[in-house]
């Protein structure tokens, strides 16, 4: 795929063998947030297009909240990887001899996706199962989501972390990025209540097309032909970063 | 290593277009017929008077067909009958298991099964839809959907 693809995943490999505590806290906290949550948001719901379906508030927002504790853990994440090991304190222009930036890039998203992916069926276990919220979906669309939600904040940390300069700017950048997420994300401010152009882009923005999706999967019970356009436009999110951070990254070499 | 995730992302391709293959039948309910006769995974819109229902048969799983039914929308009448109820139910999904014995009939097919699930749906049934029909819209939703089912589009 990319000279030295499997070097890479084994550097990160053996960094996150390392990283074993703060990955473990990752895994942990999604599971406490969610039983925080849940013992919390009991209130019965009867206003809006979910009234006389019994829920909580719990079952209300339950997308919402599991895909804002996704991107926030997989952004910070992956945030620290690229500007964490840039010179002068760093190993990333040594490793970059044997490794193409390429090869670099994907080995580091590769191996956290695997963790990623250990996380995402834990939420939902939490989410769904322990704590359940409720439910009318089938778990194989609703996993599905919850990994591109993933996946698109792994590969949003890794470009804030390409486009740093330092620690210090990436760490400050996550908590503004993911804000506006939030802010745009319907669960302030409903969507329908939003002025027309502003509403056109709070439906398209990567956290917006997640948490809607995973609502209409498990509150309307829609099959995943319903959101299947959503998911392209998250993909469609996916690539675009995906894209932005590698080119800024290929470009570094020629400086 | 590359084999391994060249796998693993053709997998998740599969995934994703497997999830999403299901033939349109439109309003076209001939065609419906043709793949509920074998619990094939297509869709058909029922329409009349503006209320819009979409009929999906989602294929076999373990020992039934799996059919879910959603309402696209409700119209004009329906809607100033019943206007909380309607703004409501638009959008939500009702999912329904017919048991998979009456495929084995040749001559048999689902469309009968699937018209009778009005009566069948506590045994059979789960999903936003059932749960709002729990309360006093159960006759009002069971005798409208049962009569545009089977009186305009099957028969």
């Amino acid at each position: 795929m990319s000279k030295g693809l499997t070097k890479a995943l084994k550097l990160e490999f053996n960094d996150m063998k390392e990283r074993k505590i703060s990955l473990l806290f990752y895994l942990l906290v999604p599971a406490i947030i969610i039983w925080i949550y849940y013992i919390s948001a009991t209130m019965t719901i009867n206003w809006g297009d979910y009234a006389s379906l019994n829920l909580k508030l719990y079952d209300l927002f339950a997308s919402d909240v599991f895909s804002i504790i996704i991107i926030f853990i997989t952004t910070q994440l992956m945030v620290l990887r690229i500007v964490g090991e840039r010179a002068p304190y760093g190993t990333l222009d040594r490793e970059l001899i044997a490794i193409s930036r390429i090869g670099m890039y994907f080995g580091k998203l590769f191996a956290n996706l695997i963790f990623v992916l250990l996380q995402v069926i834990i939420i939902y276990i939490f989410g769904f199962i322990i704590f359940p919220a409720r439910n009318y979906g089938s778990p194989i669309p609703i996993l599905l989501f919850l990994f591109l939600i993933a996946l698109f904040g792994l590969i949003s940390g890794l470009t804030i972390s390409i486009f740093s300069k330092n620690k210090e700017q990436a760490i400050q950048l996550i908590p503004f990025f993911v804000l506006i997420l939030l802010l745009f994300s319907g669960l302030f401010v409903p969507l329908d209540q939003m002025p027309g152009n502003i509403r056109l882009i709070a439906e398209n923005m990567p956290l917006t097309l997640g948490s809607q999706s995973l609502k209409m999967l498990t509150l309307d019970g829609v099959g995943f032909e319903d959101v299947q356009f959503k998911m392209w436009k998250l993909l469609s999110w996916i690539g675009v970063i995906t894209l932005a951070g590698l080119v800024k990254f290929e470009l570094e070499r020629n400086r | 290593m590359n084999k391994y995730l060249a796998i693993s992302l053709s997998l998740f391709a599969i995934l994703i277009t497997g999830c999403a293959k299901i033939k349109d039948c439109g309003t076209d309910f001939d065609c419906f017929k043709v793949n509920a006769k074998t619990c094939s995974r297509a869709k058909a819109n029922l329409i009349n008077e503006d209320n819009n229902i979409r009929v999906t048969i989602r294929g076999h799983s373990v020992d039934y067909c799996r059919v879910s039914f959603k309402i696209e929308n409700i119209g004009e009448n329906m809607r100033n009958k019943y206007p909380t109820e309607s703004g409501i139910a638009i959008g939500k999904t009702m999912n329904c298991k017919v048991d998979k014995k009456y495929s084995e009939y040749k001559d048999l097919d689902y469309i009968e099964e699937i018209t009778n699930l009005p009566n069948e749906f506590d045994r059979s049934c789960s999903g936003p839809i059932k749960d709002l029909m729990e309360g006093p819209l159960k006759e009002i939703m069971i005798n409208e959907f049962k009569s545009k089912l089977s009186d305009k589009n099957i028969n």
